[in-house]
């Protein structure tokens, strides 16, 4: 299975091209109205574009130049959204059969399939319910099993756990991890764990197009974008590669360890974790250390730390810091961080 | 236990005179039923004829309603296309037009000299003044409650179900037949019997167009009328037949309209 895509949706802004790989599944990272369910919609059949052209496996998906378009039934890619969306009037047997029996497969047959689907996804005890009386866990488990049962070349997954409790996404994670391996696949996500534990490589999208792409560790260890900082929870700094580190859009240099060598002169990036950097009231020092004044912007608790914002920068420090130094909204303070917790790499 | 309700008193008042309004003149009615002659009078020859042929006209146009309204209903619910509102608004409009102007609408149609009827008639067949002139004009007043109660059942369900029918591998008529319809059966039911009912109690279209023949155009509405003059008591009682037959139908449309998939836990 290979997807080869590029397509345009003028009112949306929506303007990108990608592939995918057989076996590889991609997570498609990106804030609100990114064009992130456009993406979706667009392969799945359910949306077309004003221009593109998009093929699985050599077929056509649609080509607007040829005026081509294949409808949602004939693309052999099944969709899973948010809410599991289970038929009300059908078993969850008969839910699973669905995919087969309206590819012609006889009911016998499809009935068999579909057991042999709900034990993969370990709910062969819930054949005979109602989606009326599954959780939330239960019907995106059954969910997962019926698109599975239509037998994809691809399977898009729409924020598969961002409608379930908490404490039953780790386990519908470890089975997705399952499922989706070597299959190919298209997941949105707003989770970072999602795209760490399901995706082999990683789309960001912005205003309808890719802003970052790549490794998923590549482009949430190294993000390039503040969209993926945030989700990867790193300081981000970008600005142009110097021999020591590199110079940020304020013109102060930050001394940094080049994970990957970068020319002097090229664009560069450099992230630090909010927990390697320190926070005084006087300037530091230290001289080996980089030193970065700032005025606190918010404080924000986060579990047993504050993260602290002040100018491009955050840090995470005990409360009992946060009380002595009496920080608050407008204190002035001092950023201090060693160079070998800045990691530079090319932007 | 009390819960509140925030109704003023003077709302429930006029609630209770609007109920006593419909109700009052049902009573009336049933106080001049004469219940020794009853059985007789609903059971001769004329009133069996009126009923019979009440209720198999009133089947074929639910039948014809259901043919043709399902596929409107879908088509206003989904389709997109230019003066869509309009052709609503026309579809709906023998809900609100005197059943008697539909009535001579329709003989123009399929009249002698109507405007289909002309070429009908070259091939021989007359449609005015017979069964099928009854089955058409109740159809024609029916239709829209149908498909009024259909489409507003196909927009309340959505594409949602749909969409993911189409992504497992349904073609549209499959997911019309296996998705769609099931989701809206109730709607369909409840549609279907509010048809039933109004279809039953047709009298204006009917008189113009189809005249009031025993056996052949004569249904109970027109039978009553008529009876009115020479047997008041056979006018009651047939009334209360037909009261019957409407609470039992109002009912069944309730309980229809009331279950189903449409309200509560069909997200999940």
């Amino acid at each position: 299975m290979t997807l080869s895509f590029d397509a345009r949706v003028a009112d949306r802004g929506f303007d990108l091209s990608f592939d995918v790989a057989p076996g590889e599944t991609v997570a498609v990272l990106g804030p609100n109205g990114a064009g992130k369910s456009t993406l979706l919609n667009l392969v799945a059949g359910l949306v077309r574009p004003d221009a593109g052209r998009a093929t699985l496996d050599g077929e056509v998906l649609f080509d607007t130049a040829a005026g081509a378009f294949a409808a949602p039934h004939i693309r052999g890619i099944s969709m899973l959204a948010q809410d599991a969306l289970l038929f009300p009037h059908l078993s969850v047997l008969e839910n699973v059969a669905f995919g087969p029996r309206s590819a012609g497969v006889r009911a016998s047959a499809a009935r068999s399939a579909s057991r042999d689907w709900l034990a993969e996804v370990d709910a062969l005890d819930l054949a005979e319910r109602r989606p009326a009386e599954l959780s939330g866990g239960q019907a995106q488990r059954i969910a997962v099993a019926r698109a599975l049962a239509s037998e994809p070349r691809l399977l898009l997954l729409d924020e598969p756990m961002a409608a379930l409790d908490v404490s039953v996404a780790p386990a519908i994670r470890r089975m997705l991890r399952r499922v989706l391996e070597n299959r190919a696949a298209i997941i949105v996500t707003h989770d970072i764990l999602d795209a760490f534990t399901l995706a082999d490589r990683v789309l960001v999208l912005d205003g309808g197009a890719i802003v970052d792409e790549g490794a998923t560790r590549e482009v949430l260890e190294r993000p390039r974008t503040a969209f993926a900082a945030g989700l990867a929870g790193l300081n981000l700094v970008t600005g142009v590669r110097t021999a020591d580190g590199l110079v940020g859009g304020d013109g102060v240099e930050l001394r940094g360890m080049a994970a990957v060598p970068v020319a002097v002169g090229a664009r560069a990036a450099a992230s630090i974790r909010p927990s390697a950097v320190a926070v005084s009231l006087l300037a530091p020092a230290d001289p080996s250390l980089n030193r970065v004044s700032a005025v606190v912007r918010d404080l924000e608790p986060r579990g047993d730390l504050v993260r602290v914002r002040a100018g491009e920068f955050a840090a995470d420090i005990a409360p009992a810091l946060v009380a002595e130094l009496d920080l608050a909204e407008g204190t002035p303070l001092w950023f201090a961080f060693p160079p070998a917790s800045l990691s530079v790499y090319a932007a | 236990m009390t819960v509140f309700g925030g109704v003023p008193r003077w709302v429930g008042a006029l609630a209770a005179l609007g109920a006593l309004f419909v109700l009052l003149p049902l009573a009336a009615m049933i106080t001049r039923v004469n219940w020794a002659e009853f059985v007789p009078l609903i059971t001769s020859e004329s009133s069996i004829a009126a009923l019979l042929l009440s209720l198999r006209t009133s089947l074929a146009a639910t039948a014809l309603c259901v043919v043709f309204g399902v596929p409107m209903a879908l088509v206003l619910a989904r389709a997109r296309f230019r003066g869509q509102k309009i052709l609503r608004a026309l579809v709906l409009l023998p809900l609100v037009l005197p059943p008697v102007v539909g009535g001579i609408a329709l003989l123009y149609t399929f009249g002698r000299r109507g405007l289909i009827g002309q070429s009908l008639e070259a091939l021989g067949v007359t449609i005015a003044f017979s069964t099928t002139a009854v089955v058409l004009a109740q159809t024609f007043v029916a239709l829209p409650f149908l498909v009024l109660s259909l489409e507003g059942a196909l927009r309340t369900v959505g594409t949602r179900y749909e969409a993911v029918g189409a992504t497992l591998g349904a073609g549209p008529t499959t997911v019309l037949r296996r998705i769609t319809l099931p989701l809206v059966f109730p709607a369909l039911l409840s549609g279907a019997v509010l048809s039933f009912a109004r279809a039953l109690g047709e009298f204006g279209a009917t008189l113009a167009f189809a005249g009031s023949l025993q056996g052949t155009t004569r249904t109970l509405p027109l039978e009553i009328y008529l009876q009115r003059e020479t047997s008041p008591d056979t006018a009651v009682a047939l009334s209360l037949v037909l009261v019957v037959v409407a609470v039992i139908v109002v009912g069944f449309a309730h309980q229809a309209g009331s279950s189903g998939y449409l309200r509560g836990g069909a997200s999940r």
